[in-house]
């Protein structure tokens, strides 16, 4: 175990040679033992939700440490707060799935799965899904928050920006600026928050850059 | 807004760009923004996209530390190949193109009509890393084209450099002022004055010849007026300003040639427009003998039924 610990001092040559032949055998010995588990068919395509529901379900006990006068205080308050909300805007509230999109772990978790793979993460009616290239080739740019309201259809996107998503009708690039405001741009379709010309009249969007755009190298744990 | 882009058409395109250096500041290469057939009629022109690339080019390169690729060798390097900004630009091709082109940012854009006004969106792609940033501007239906893509052209200038991780500097606006030589008892001043930039028409611009005229950097329509009280004449030139430089109108006149008007830059005294010989606009038909004299004032200024008005533009 100890040259994994701790790198061994500046010594001969043939000692450091010695200590890396032992390491790459441990290495190697590693490697065979520490093998993939098999996951059945579809594990993958479910792997979107699970993120979810681990993430709501860790934030839980976090609620849990805190006194109970203080909880209902907050719980009494929050509902105030919603209730105001609804009455005020007479719409629902986003559900959690949308936050937890919005706040940004699940990003961060699909970006450690499929690193430069993502381009984007569509929450709709049927589900979560991923929307992955074949290679690659996804740029690190900034990660954007969408909600698109088209008709009927709602949609939660989470993208890049550089990066193309289907919106009224059009293929669209989602764009965002040094300062982290979002524009959208397509044939005949433009969108931002102060201007919206074309078709993208028709639609309503709200976008927001997700804070925290770096990814952390924190390993996550298999699920 | 026609008369300048037609202006700005008859430029040779090796104007419009400054050459490739070997320095590891910005090198911004912007393609022809993408456009449709009523774009170009609103604009009044046959490829409004082709020409605001190349107005920004121009507008980029006058932007330190940003160098703007030569736009003819981006027309010859694509030979017939678009890049859009509807596509998205994977890191791998962004870099390929960067290579190619020796450029460290990619610049695309599009162009729409909202209402009276026109919104004028760009797509700015790292050749290293292949983040992109977008950027838009917008007018009214009142801002000139030329100071849209002058905003627009700082916005691209700020992303090029945050990308390359470089701290963005604040280009401050160019100012531009008039000259003046006193008269005696016997004649008048004559003065060498900025009538309108970009269309916009200085008021009162004879008495105000003296007062700065600040412009944004980048390319711009500057309407020149000259006037020694017996004769007027004007001209429009087009240069690109360079931030925070103040710039002189200047004359020369030898009686009885037509005077030579210029803009020079006032620090360096160094031109930036060629000299230019202008006709003599139609002579007063009455004149005071002592123009300096107690009903002098009013005479010596300026006469707009005497003088050429600036180009018109329509909205």
């Amino acid at each position: 175990m100890a040259p994994f610990c701790c790198a061994p001092q500046a010594g001969s040559s043939a000692e450091r040679d010695r200590y890396d032949a032992v390491k790459q055998f441990d290495l190697r010995q590693l490697s065979q033992v520490a093998k993939l588990p098999n996951h059945s068919e579809g594990y993958w395509d479910r792997f979107p939700d699970r993120v979810i529901k681990r993430l709501q379900t860790e934030r839980a006990p976090a609620v849990q440490h805190q006194s109970w006068r203080l909880g209902g205080l907050a719980a009494a308050a929050a509902c105030g707060l919603i209730l105001g909300f609804i009455l005020w805007h007479h719409a629902p509230p986003a559900n959690d799935t949308f936050v937890t999109l919005r706040d940004g772990p699940v990003l961060r978790e699909l970006l450690r799965r499929y690193a430069g793979r993502l381009h984007a993460i569509v929450q709709d009616a049927s589900g979560l899904h991923t929307q992955l290239s074949k290679d690659a080739d996804v740029s690190a740019s900034n990660p954007i928050w969408l909600e698109i309201r088209d008709g009927d259809a709602h949609r939660v996107v989470v993208t890049f920006s550089g990066q193309q998503i289907r919106c009224g009708g059009t293929d669209v690039i989602v764009l965002s600026d040094v300062e982290g405001q979002i524009i959208l741009v397509g044939d005949g379709f433009f969108w931002s928050h102060q201007i919206s010309a074309g078709r993208a009249s028709k639609v309503e969007i709200r976008a927001e850059q997700i804070p925290g755009n770096r990814v952390t190298s924190k390993p996550s744990f298999p699920l | 807004m026609k008369t300048v882009i037609c202006m700005l058409l008859a430029l040779p395109a090796a104007v419009l760009s400054a050459p490739v250096d070997s320095t590891s500041n910005p090198h911004v290469a912007v393609f022809d923004l993408h456009t449709d057939v009523n774009i170009d009629n609103q604009l009044g022109v046959t490829n409004a996209g082709r020409l605001i690339a190349n107005m920004l080019a121009n507008d980029i390169s006058v932007l330190a530390p940003l160098t703007a690729i030569n736009r003819e060798a981006i027309q010859r390097q694509l030979d017939g190949r678009r890049v859009d900004l509807l596509n998205p630009i994977p890191p791998a091709d962004a870099k390929r193109l960067g290579q190619s082109l020796n450029a460290t940012t990619l610049v695309t854009g599009s162009i729409f009509i909202a209402g009276d006004g026109i919104i004028i969106a760009a797509k700015v792609v790292s050749t290293e890393t292949g983040q992109t940033f977008g950027t838009m501007v917008k007018s009214d239906g009142t801002t000139p084209i030329v100071d849209l893509l002058s905003k627009l052209s700082m916005e691209i200038g700020r992303a090029a450099l945050v990308q390359q991780g470089l701290e963005p500097p604040h280009w401050s606006p160019a100012t531009i002022v008039g000259s003046c030589k006193q008269g005696s008892l016997i004649s008048h001043d004559e003065i060498a004055c900025v009538m309108a930039v970009d269309g916009r028409a200085v008021p009162d611009e004879v008495n105000q010849w003296s007062r700065k005229q600040p412009v944004l950097p980048g390319l711009h329509e500057i309407f020149v007026r000259y006037y020694d009280g017996t004769t007027t004449a004007g001209h429009n030139f087009i240069f690109g300003a360079k931030p925070g430089t103040l710039y002189e109108v200047r004359y020369e006149r030898q009686p009885p040639l037509n005077p030579e008007l210029w803009i020079e830059d006032q620090a360096s005294h160094q031109p930036v427009t060629s000299k230019v010989a202008v006709g003599i606009d139609k002579p007063r038909p009455t004149l005071p003998l002592i123009a300096n004299g107690p009903f002098g004032h009013t005479l010596r200024k300026y006469n707009s039924e005497y003088v050429t008005p600036p180009p018109t533009r329509p909205k």
